[in-house]
């Protein structure tokens, strides 16, 4: 017998270039049946490039479940380096179809200037690949 | 090379969509320079709410070319005819400073769900 319980599953991605997009594509596990909360944070990284301790937007997620057939819309994802950094959730409540893809695009707003980018187009010293987690309170069956 | 059609047909099976209308659009992105060669605007931004346009001719846009819209982020690398990509919302298509033409058209495949 399953017993239903929430378990929190992350998505992780790392920005490696300030102008090229992210692309996400996995397949939820099986046994996840529901999600009920989002969290999008920066993990690591952006800190390397900035002595401010928040930034409200350092880029846009775009998020797809069910194989694209619900958008759950367009996420700012800010940079929170503060020890009151907040930790809420937005609310989702999305039924989740057994083995659907989890699709999304990111796209970095920040650091996109001459000390971060060649004219050549690739990144200087002062660029710091940074990486995002997506969080997901699931409902799980495992 | 995918057959579009076929594609977006399958695509919208997969996620019980029916098609309730579909054609190909060309979008023409005009890049205005001043007399001393400065870019005043070398991008389009349009609405395609509730509607599904999937690009036909990536191989044929420069590259540098960035697509964005409320689903979709896409900066054209590499010249593949292989790439089909999806759009839905705000579009904006964005060609790259270093394209020096006059015009540059991007095709389309538009849909329209019932």
């Amino acid at each position: 017998m399953t017993k239903t319980r929430i378990t929190y599953y992350p998505v992780q991605f790392i920005v490696l270039h300030p102008l090229i997009p992210v692309t996400i594509n996995t397949v939820l596990p099986s046994h996840i049946v529901k999600i009920t909360d989002i969290k999008v944070v920066h993990s690591v990284g952006v800190q390397n490039m900035t002595t401010d301790k928040y930034l409200p937007v350092i880029g846009h997620l775009s998020l797809e479940f069910n194989s694209k057939q619900y958008h759950f819309g367009n996420i700012e994802v800010p940079f929170d380096y503060q020890t009151e950094a907040s930790d809420e959730f937005l609310d989702a409540g999305i039924d989740i179809q057994r083995n659907s893809l989890l699709t999304g695009n990111y796209e970095n707003k920040v650091f996109t200037g001459i000390d971060y980018l060649k004219a050549d187009g690739t990144v200087t010293d002062k660029w710091s690949n940074y990486i995002v987690t997506i969080y997901l309170k699931t409902m799980s069956n495992d | 090379m995918i057959n579009l059609e076929d594609y977006v047909e399958r695509q919208m099976r997969r996620r019980g969509i029916e098609i309730a209308y579909a054609r190909t659009l060309p979008v023409v992105v005009r890049r205005i320079a001043d007399s001393t060669g400065t870019v005043l605007s070398n991008s389009i931004e349009f609405d395609a709410y509730n509607q599904f346009w999937f690009l036909a001719n990536s191989f044929e846009l420069p590259i540098g070319t960035r697509i964005t819209s409320d689903t979709n982020v896409m900066l054209l690398e590499a010249h593949s005819s292989d790439i089909i990509e999806e759009f839905w919302g705000k579009i904006k298509i964005q060609l790259p400073n270093s394209f020096t033409g006059s015009l540059c058209q991007a095709l389309f495949y538009q849909v329209l769900p019932k």
